[in-house]
Formats: structure tokens, C-alpha cells, sequence
């Protein structure tokens, strides 16, 4: 789905000996899970804090919660892991098996991972409808109908966290690692419901630019654990279908044709990164109106210029290769520093490219508005340039084709044609998100503050010009780091890209 | 047993030997009869007892005992002109059609649709009516139509015809009486202005031609109105007389046994100052009073709306949603075609489930009509005018399209004459939401003549045999209505239904055995319409499901082979059956559902409700 994911290297765990057997059995299914994050280092449990068993009858099965906190290389972190507990073995869940143990309040079960566990997943989700569990809090901004039709789904392919279909169209997101404090994701999908609540953009409540929220789940702030939000239910885009694979389509049919222009061939992408940009400058509003803004002065210029001056000096010492280029890259980031202060920065998506998006019959949703997981909510919640967002896409429509080429041959008709895919999709989403009314939401709210509009009313277009260069470099800079590290035969992408930034920077 | 539908004789007793065995698909339908409202038949044999003067055959008679039939019929557009001709005068006729009514009852056809074929100028393809009560001299006499329509019915084919009601022909009796006499009978029956400045926020319609609504009379020595071509003045619905007139036509038609009425251009019957003088209340009551006049005297006989507009507001013409609907029975839903179209050439399901998505539901006793081509040219402006977005960033951006869609041709050369992507449109076309209606001659992949003006390149006559004429008419071949198609590629020498039976792996063959399974399975006429999205974006599926009977429809849209993951958890451990070879394909279990479909492949899919699929 992403396109920087990486083969997962599962490693098994240790069994330390100061841990209990059921505690020991957590942290081996821990570490082999595809959503851990810190494979290869070194880990160990320090604590394992357990909310209160709900029962589904008086012999089981249970649902339980357990938070562990783990050392993950000496850093403490904690990660949630909802358990299925059962009396016998359940034949379809093998893989989902923790192990066998002597539970403090059930007794002897069979432990599972939840997620994977239909009888657990309903107890969480009757939350939403039902009695209130001991140990949860089930918020809700709406009437839940759980629909029993179809037993859960579990999604395949998500890193971080684990996210499961419940009947036809609700989406269970279980946050994997957790932290106290108001989960970036729940914070901002909830403000955007409020948002349309006020703007009368129910029923949808998305705005039509994310599926809307229905409900959370967090622990008290009296218990045991306080005040962690543990999981999220949005709706779930049932015909969707997300852009990577999307625009890839496109590729491959411009690339199968062959003898035909980017902008003639049947698969053309344009219209769609056009709507792309659109929702994407509509997300931008949405965010700007719902949550905090401010503007940067030149002192946070100096701060963001030497943040990217640093960046490109660690990430040359790593890939050797980006050494010649690296004067006209720091030239570019100088040009951020001398500019005028005054730009309005917001909450932006922080992770954005072609993975979280969606495409489904209403259009363009997006989707895992959190940042970048891997990092404390207070970096996930900095305010930025949405000129971020901007780049992130515009790098991951480059990868899309680019990746799509490699299985193609490296000829130069194969080169151009997908060059040429790139520079038409970009424009087209660049020209969608320069469209002054995006949406009818930002007609009838007016602009606020020109949300970093390219070439659009609200913006300097000089200025967005400098900017979105510079984290256009800084983006491509790290996916050369990435590469080099993970996957050395896509190091060509990111490399490609940065020379001809640094051409059409020495053109200018 | 080579089957001869091309036969020219109507002689013969019995259908053509079909080469494919399969049921004949009474199941189903007695099935469904149980849905048919009792009161209905009840009143329905009634009234038939009193039209039907002829010995009635056990399939007529079944026609008179399902009030909802249109819901799971498969229409068929023939031009009576360019069919058949008994006569020898170049012109096709309704014996003719009457001649071929065995190779339509093989094909599997339920219902034709009659384009205009009354007393007429032909300056716009016969919807420039003259005498709505009569037949036109070179196609045959109102005795013919009846025996026509007795045939018809023999065969358990039911029949419907145009009717123009918002204008006639300048050459109507009652415009020459109109502007003769402005004190007369007729004085009132158009809509007549002393200026032309009135109604000004009425579109007009045909651009090329018409600088205005109104034209200038000299004889009357005032403005008529018209919507369309000047030679088509409208009727002034505010005149009582003229209902009362509409309603004798369309008690004449009913009288002689008629199964519905294609309603031409109905969102233009009124006009009022300040609207744009379309779908205005006015129209919607008049047609409230045409459904409320056919369902007391003539139940089971269907209104079928021609609205060229957004299917949001078609769906208006249906009428009231919780009565089921209070005015017509069917409306053709006009940018599916399209929007197939661009799904394939974008080879992505986006175009096709945007719209269904967009189209909002339809009372319970309605349906939608879906069509690929039909004798109008398709206007991709006109089907998308409410969409800017996608003319803006699919249609303007991209030439090839605008010159392939919004222009007069078939649909063999729409799609290079080819067969993959001809049956998967065919598949779509019998398999989503809506009665599917074919065109003559598609069904054996017909092309067009682009050198005959206006829309007469898609009325070419149907190439029956590769004989002189095609097999369509024993006149000198330059008396021909309009020429036989005579290129390498679709002339009547390669593309004819005499060549096509003989071979059962003819676009002819498999036209017919999709349309006879489709029969078999009431899903897809009674069925809910649900897109299942899929892991793939080339690939639309979607289930189509009444009661038991359930029918997974997966479209490979694009021209490579394709995987897809289908979210099939409802069914889990139900065995797929395909259905044109039954053959079981492995049982859903826990995982998304995997499935490969070749380049424009596509699957029919039964999901049968418990065990009955499996293997013993």
C-alpha cells in the first residue's frame, strides 16, 4: 500500500528470563507483528498492565486489553494488544495464537489476538451500541448501527496499526502503539465532524474529504491505564480503492501501449490527480478552519532552513552519492531562509502520498490522518506548511510511475513515457489544488488565511514556489537514506528525482 | 441442427431448433408470477377479454398475467423501415417485420419497441407526426399492425410504440387548421404569440438549426412555439381539447392491444414564463393523469419516458416514490452507455460505479431502460451537462473520446469491431441495473454507413443473408430506403444473420445465450444493484440479488489480464457457479475471494443460497 514499505525482517524474541510465562508469550507475538516498529533492536517488557476481562457468557469467551510497556533500545514505549481469551482452542485462529495461560481473572484460557478473533471483536464493538465495558470508554458522535450480517474482515497490508471491517461498512482502527494524550487521528477526524456539523455538512460529517467518524474507544482517566485512546471507527469505503494501485494502473497502460502520448492513451490519470489536488486543497481548508493556525516568522525560517541543512548533511554521510549535488540542494534551502515571514502554517496530514488516499465512488477520501506514526504525538501535531502535503504527493506520484517502470525495461521510450506521466499528473494536481472553490464547503466558509494554495489567490507564488521545492528535496533526500538502508534497487527513483531538481534548479 | 432464422417465410409453425441446450427459462418466470399483483391479473384477464377477440395461446396468455413484466424484459429497438420488406418496394414493412418475428422469438427478445411509423413527412426520422392514428402508406395499414401484434403476442412478445406528445409535424392536420383559422376548432391547439420574446429562459435544444423557439408564421401571421425543428410546432397542453386528443390517440393504440408507450421528449409539454420550461409541475400532473387513465382501463401496459436529463431528475418522472410510482412505469437512464465507455477506455470501474452511486433509487414498481446504442446519435454533452466535473477533467481533456462517442455509429465500430469488448459491453449492458434494450442488428455486430447524412448511417437495413440486398428486400437495390452496408469490414457479405446462425461461436449465438440465461436468473431485472468495490480498480464487480437467486457479475475493464480480491465474507463456504458452462469454481472461505480474468473477460458468477451447488 505505501510506497516506502519495506520487507518486513521478522525476527523471533527471546524469551527474557525475569518475565512471566504469559508475559513472555506477549512479547514473542509482539515482536513477530508486522506493526511493531522497532524490529531488530533490543526489547524486553518492563510491565504489563491488564483492563478488566469482559465476558460474553459465563464460561467465556473473554475480551481482554493488554498494555505493555516495552523498552524498546532503552526508550520506553507502549503498545496495546486486545486479547481473545477462550476456554478451548479455536481451530480458525492458529495464527492469531498467543499462547495458553493461567489468566489472574478467567483462569486457564487460550489467549488470541483479538483482531482476528470475531467473539472478541464483538465484545469490543458492542461497546459502541450496548452496555459500556468496565475498563473502556466508547464515545460515539452519532447513533452506531453495527450491522451482523458479515463476520469482521481483518485488513491486510497496514503497518502500524491493525484495522478491521465490521459488517459492511464500518472500519475498526486499533492503535498498536499508544501513548496518553488524544490520538492525533481521533483529534482530527473528530474536529472535522464538528466542523461540518457547523458548516451543515451532515450527514456525510467527512466534508467529503474523509470517511466520516463514528466513534472511539479510550481507557478512563481513573484506571488503571489513563486516559489512552486505544481505537478508532470510521466508516469504511467499501468500493475503494487506494491511489497507489490506482495511479500504478495508469502507468502500466500508458507503458503497454507504447506508441502513445501520456495524454492520449485510454488510462490517462490527469482527471483523477486533478480531483486529487482538489480534495487535497479541500483537506487543507478543512484543516486550517477546524484546529490551530499561526504564522511563522523569520526565526521559524532560520529553525525549518537549518532543520533541512542538517538533514541533507546526515543523509550524505549515508549515500555517498547525493555528495555532488549537495551544494545546489543547500542553496535551495538557503532561498527558504530569505524569505519574508508571514506564511501560515497548519495542521497538514504529515504522511502524505498516494497510500492514504482513496479513491470510491464519491471520489477522492483521505485517510490515516496521524503524521507519521512512528513519532511522539507532540511532532505529529506541529503545525506545518500544507506546501508539505503538497510535496509528499507530488514525490509519490514520481514513485508510482517510477516503480511501475521497473518492470518494464530500461529503454528510453519506457524513461520518457513515464517521465512524461509524471509531469502531466503533477501539473494536473498542482492545477486542482490551485482551483480557487474547491468544494462547495469552501465556497460557502470562504478562504481562510490562503492555505498554501500554489499559485493560487491566497499564496505568494514565489514563495510557494522556494518551499515546496525545498521539501520536495527534503523528501527525495530521505528516500534516498531509505532506499539506500532498505531497498537498493529503488535507490535509482529518489536519485533521478533529486537530479532533475537540481537541473531545473540550475536552469533558474 | 443448424438453425434458419433468416428465413423470410413466417410460414413455419414451430421456432428454430435451438443448437444450445437449455431450459427454456419457464422456471423463473413462474416464479416471479407469484410477485404479480392478483388484483391486477385479475382485472388484467378482464380487460383482455374484452380486446383479444383471437383463440389465445398459453404464451399470450401468460402476457396477461404479470402486471410487472417490463421489470425483467429485454427490449429490442427495431426501425420497421429498415427491417424487412415483404412488399418488394425498397422499404421495410410491417409484414416484414412480421416475417421475422420467429428469428426475434429465437433470439430471446420479450418486448419490441416501435419507433414512429405513422402518416409522416420524415423530415425528422417519423417523430414529425402528421396522423397519430394511421400507418404510413409504404410501411403498411393499421389491419397489418394488428396482425402484426396478434403474431407478436402468439409468440409471448409484447410491443410497444412511440408516442410524440409534445409536437406534430407542420404537416398535421390540425397546425394547417391551426394557422388557417385562429377562431377555429383548432385555433388554440398550438401555442401562437403575437411576439417572440416570451419564455426566453427555455434553452433551445438544437442549436446547429434553430436560432429560436419561436418561428414566424406568415399564413397565421404570428410566433409558434417549438422546442425541437421548427417544421415541429409544440401542442398547447393548456388546452383541454388537446388532452382530450391526446387521449383518443392513445386509446386507439391501446384498443388494438398495444403493451406500452415509449413517451417521447416528455419534459417539454408545458411552457411558463420564467422557467427554463422543462419538467415543470404542469407536465408531471398531465402525466399522473395518463398513468391514472392506463391503469384503470389498460393494467399491465407500460409508460416508458424519454427524459434526456441528469437521472436525479429523471427519477421525477416516475412520480411519487411511496405509491410506487404514480407516473411512468420506465425512463431510460442515459449516461450509463457513456460512462461504460470511458470506464473501458480509462480502464477503471470509477465511471461506471460513480454513476450508479449518483443514481438515486426508483419506486418500488419502476425500472430503469439501459441502452448501448439506440437510432439517436449519443451526445456525451448532453448526458454529462450536470457533471462539469467529469467534462472538465475526463471528456474536454481527451479528443479521442469526444470523436468516438458523440457521433452516429454503431457499436461493432465504436469498439474496432472488437469481440472481447463487444460481449463484455453486452454483458454490462444484460447484467446492470435496469431492462436492457438492444438495437437491430448489434446483435450480430452490424456496422454503420458514416456517408449518409444526419442519423441515417445507424438505420442502414438489417443484413439478413449475403444474397442480393442482404437478404432485406427483393427490390432493385437503388430503390432501398437506405443503402445496405457494403464494406469489407461489417458489409452484408460478412456480417449477416444467415452466416452467423450457421456458426454457433457467433457474436449471434452468444448474444442469444446471454440473453437466455439472463432469464433464468430474476436477479437481474428484480434484483438490488450492490458494487463491491474489489482490490483491483480495472475490475467492476457486483452482485445482483433477489431473494434466493443471487448473480456475481465481475467485469475485467481493461485489455490485459487482471487479478482481483473480492470481499465475499456474506458467502462464506458458498460455491460460486458459473453459468454459461456450470461449472463450480472453489468455495469462498476466510480471505478475500481470488479471481483472474482475462483481457475484457468477465464472469456470471450464481452464488447459490446454501448447499445446493456442491459436489455431492
Amino acid at each position: 500500500m505505501s510506497d516506502l514499505q519495506s520487507s518486513s525482517d521478522v525476527r523471533d524474541a527471546s524469551h527474557p528470563d525475569h518475565l512471566a510465562e504469559d508475559e513472555a508469550d506477549l512479547l514473542a507475538y509482539l515482536t513477530a507483528q508486522r506493526w511493531f516498529a522497532a524490529k531488530g533492536a533490543r526489547v524486553d517488557v518492563r510491565r504489563v498492565r491488564r483492563l478488566p476481562r469482559a465476558a460474553a457468557g459465563p464460561d467465556g469467551p473473554w475480551l481482554g486489553v493488554d498494555l505493555l510497556d516495552v523498552d524498546v533500545d532503552g526508550a520506553r514505549v507502549l503498545y496495546q494488544v486486545p486479547l481473545g481469551l477462550h476456554r478451548e482452542p479455536v481451530p480458525d485462529l492458529g495464527h492469531a495464537w498467543i499462547g495458553y495461560t493461567d489468566d489472574p481473572e478467567v483462569g486457564r484460557v487460550h489467549v488470541y489476538d483479538a483482531a482476528h478473533d470475531a467473539a472478541a471483536l464483538a465484545l469490543l464493538t458492542q461497546g459502541f451500541v450496548g452496555e459500556a465495558l468496565a475498563g473502556l470508554e466508547h464515545h460515539t458522535t452519532g447513533v452506531v448501527r453495527l450491522d451482523e450480517a458479515a463476520g469482521p474482515r481483518l485488513l491486510t497490508g497496514e503497518q502500524s496499526n491493525t484495522s478491521v471491517v465490521i459488517g459492511a461498512d464500518l472500519l475498526l482502527k486499533i492503535f498498536r502503539k499508544v501513548e496518553p494524550g488524544h490520538n492525533p487521528d481521533i483529534e482530527v477526524h473528530a474536529a472535522i465532524a464538528r466542523l461540518a456539523a457547523r458548516t451543515e455538512q451532515a450527514p456525510d460529517a467527512g466534508l467529503g474529504v474523509v470517511a466520516p467518524l463514528r466513534g472511539w474507544i479510550r481507557t478512563p482517566d481513573d484506571g488503571p491505564v489513563p486516559g489512552v485512546d486505544l481505537a478508532m471507527l470510521q466508516d469504511f469505503l467499501r468500493t475503494a480503492v487506494d491511489g497507489w494501485t490506482y495511479a500504478r494502473t495508469s502507468v502500466r497502460d500508458l507503458l503497454n501501449e507504447g506508441d502513445l502520448y501520456a495524454d492520449e492513451v485510454g488510462g490517462d490519470f490527469a482527471g483523477e490527480a486533478q480531483r486529487l489536488g482538489r480534495t487535497t486543497a479541500a483537506l487543507h481548508e478543512a484543516l486550517a478552519q477546524a484546529l490551530d493556525t499561526r504564522t511563522w516568522s523569520a526565526h521559524d525560517l532560520s529553525a525549518l532552513a537549518a532543520r533541512l541543512h542538517g538533514r541533507l548533511h546526515d543523509a550524505v554521510a549515508i549515500a555517498p552519492r547525493l555528495e555532488p549535488q549537495a551544494p545546489v540542494l543547500h542553496r535551495c534551502y538557503d532561498a527558504v531562509e530569505a524569505l519574508a515571514s508571514g506564511h501560515l502554517v497548519q495542521r497538514v496530514h504529515g504522511d502524505f502520498h498516494l497510500g492514504q488516499v482513496l479513491r470510491d465512488v464519491d471520489g477522492w477520501r483521505v485517510i490515516d490522518l496521524e503524521g507519521e506514526p512512528a513519532a511522539p504525538i507532540r511532532e505529529r501535531t506541529a503545525l506545518d506548511s500544507p506546501l508539505r502535503d503538497v510535496a509528499g504527493m507530488l514525490r509519490s506520484l514520481d514513485y508510482a510511475a517510477h516503480s511501475m517502470s521497473l518492470q518494464f525495461d530500461d529503454s528510453p521510450q519506457v524513461q520518457h513515457r513515464t517521465l512524461e506521466w509524471v509531469t502531466r499528473n503533477r501539473e494536473a494536481f498542482l492545477a486542482g489544488y490551485a482551483e480557487p472553490d474547491a468544494t462547495d464547503h469552501e465556497r460557502e466558509a470562504g478562504a481562510v488565511g490562503g492555505a498554501g494554495a500554489v499559485g493560487g489567490a491566497g499564496g505568494d507564488p514565489e514563495a510557494d514556489r522556494v518551499l515546496l521545492r525545498a521539501y520536495e528535496i527534503d523528501k527525495a533526500v530521505y528516500e534516498v537514506v531509505y532506499e539506500t538502508r532498505n531497498r537498493p534497487t529503488w535507490v535509482a527513483i529518489p536519485l533521478g528525482a533529486v537530479s532533475r531538481l537540481v537541473a531545473e534548479e540550475e536552469q533558474t | 441442427m443448424t438453425p434458419d432464422p433468416a428465413a423470410t417465410t413466417s410460414r413455419r409453425t414451430a421456432a428454430p431448433v435451438t443448437p444450445v441446450d437449455e431450459p427454456t427459462g419457464t422456471g423463473a418466470d413462474a416464479e416471479l408470477q407469484v410477485e404479480a399483483d392478483v388484483t391486477a391479473q385479475a382485472s388484467a384477464a378482464s380487460a383482455s377479454a374484452g380486446t383479444v377477440e383471437a383463440a389465445t395461446s398459453a404464451a399470450e396468455r401468460a402476457l396477461h398475467e404479470d402486471a410487472y413484466w417490463f421489470k425483467r424484459a429485454v427490449f429490442y429497438e427495431v426501425l420497421v423501415r429498415s427491417f424487412h420488406d415483404s412488399s418488394g418496394d425498397g422499404v421495410g414493412d410491417l409484414a416484414g417485420l412480421m416475417d421475422k418475428l420467429d428469428y426475434l422469438q429465437w433470439l430471446g427478445v420479450d418486448c419490441l419497441w416501435l419507433p414512429p411509423f405513422f402518416p409522416s413527412p420524415l423530415r425528422d426520422g417519423g417523430y414529425d407526426v402528421a396522423d397519430y392514428t394511421d400507418v404510413a402508406d409504404d410501411i403498411g395499414t393499421i389491419e397489418d399492425f394488428k396482425a402484426l401484434l396478434d403474431a407478436a403476442h402468439r409468440r409471448g412478445i409484447r410491443v410497444i410504440i412511440d408516442f410524440v406528445m409534445n409536437h406534430t409535424s407542420d404537416a398535421h392536420p390540425w397546425f394547417q387548421e391551426s394557422r388557417r383559422d385562429p377562431d377555429g376548432p383548432y385555433g388554440d391547439f398550438y401555442v401562437w404569440s403575437d411576439t417572440d420574446e416570451l419564455y426566453r429562459d427555455a434553452r433551445i435544444l438544437f442549436v446547429d438549426t434553430e436560432p429560436s423557439n419561436w418561428t414566424w408564421d406568415p399564413v397565421r401571421g404570428q410566433y409558434f412555439w417549438h422546442r425541437f425543428y421548427s417544421h415541429q410546432p409544440d401542442l398547447n397542453f393548456d388546452n383541454p381539447r388537446v388532452h382530450e386528443a391526446m387521449f383518443e390517440a392513445l386509446r386507439f393504440w391501446l384498443e388494438l392491444g398495444i403493451d406500452g408507450f415509449r413517451l417521447d421528449a416528455v419534459p417539454y409539454l408545458y411552457e411558463r414564463e420564467g422557467t427554463d420550461g422543462e419538467n415543470l409541475p404542469e407536465t408531471h400532473a398531465f402525466l399522473r393523469t395518463v398513468r391514472r387513465y392506463v391503469d384503470e382501463h389498460y393494467p399491465g401496459r407500460v409508460l416508458l419516458a424519454e427524459a434526456n436529463q441528469w437521472p436525479a431528475d429523471v427519477v421525477d418522472y416516475y412520480g411519487a416514490y411511496d405509491a410506487g410510482g404514480d407516473e411512468c412505469h420506465m425512463c431510460f437512464h442515459f449516461p450509463v452507455m457513456p460512462r461504460i465507455f470511458m470506464s473501458v477506455r480509462r480502464e477503471s470501474r470509477y465511471p461506471i460505479s460513480e454513476i450508479l452511486a449518483q443514481t438515486p433509487a426508483i419506486p418500488s414498481h419502476c425500472q430503469w431502460g439501459i441502452f448501448l446504442r439506440n437510432h439517436d446519435e449519443l451526445t456525451l454533452e448532453m448526458v454529462t451537462d450536470e457533471d462539469r466535473d467529469y467534462m472538465w477533467s475526463e471528456y474536454a481533456q481527451d479528443p479521442r473520446m469526444k470523436a468516438n462517442i458523440g457521433i452516429r455509429r454503431r457499436l461493432a465500430p465504436l469498439l474496432d469491431n472488437d469481440v472481447n469488448q463487444m460481449e463484455l459491453f453486452t454483458a454490462l449492458l444484460l447484467s446492470l441495473p435496469g431492462s436492457p434494450v438492444l438495437y437491430y442488428g448489434d446483435e450480430i455486430g452490424m456496422g454503420d454507413n458514416i456517408w449518409l447524412g444526419d442519423r441515417d448511417g445507424v438505420r442502414t437495413p438489417m443484413q439478413w443473408t449475403p444474397d442480393r440486398n442482404a437478404g432485406f428486400s427483393t427490390a432493385t437495390p437503388g430503390r432501398l430506403t437506405l443503402p445496405v452496408v457494403m464494406d469489407p469490414v461489417y458489409g452484408y457479405q460478412a456480417v449477416n444473420v444467415e452466416a452467423e446462425s450457421a456458426s454457433t461461436s457467433s457474436l449471434l449465438h452468444w448474444t442469444r445465450r446471454m440473453i437466455h440465461i439472463r432469464r433464468r436468473h430474476p436477479a437481474f431485472g428484480m434484483g438490488e444493484f450492490r458494487d463491491l468495490g474489489g482490490s483491483n480498480p480495472s475490475v467492476l464487480s457486483y452482485l445482483r440479488a433477489f431473494g434466493d437467486d443471487v448473480m456475481l457479475c465481475v467485469n475485467n475493464l481493461s485489455r490485459v489480464p487482471q487479478p482481483v480480491e473480492l470481499d465475499l465474507r456474506e458467502f462464506k463456504g458458498v460455491r460460486p457457479v458459473e453459468t454459461f458452462g456450470s461449472t463450480e469454481f472453489p468455495a469462498v472461505g476466510d480471505l478475500p475471494y481470488f479471481l483472474t480474468l482475462g483481457g475484457h473477460g468477465f464472469y456470471w458468477l450464481r452464488l447459490p443460497r446454501s448447499a445446493e451447488g456442491t459436489t455431492p
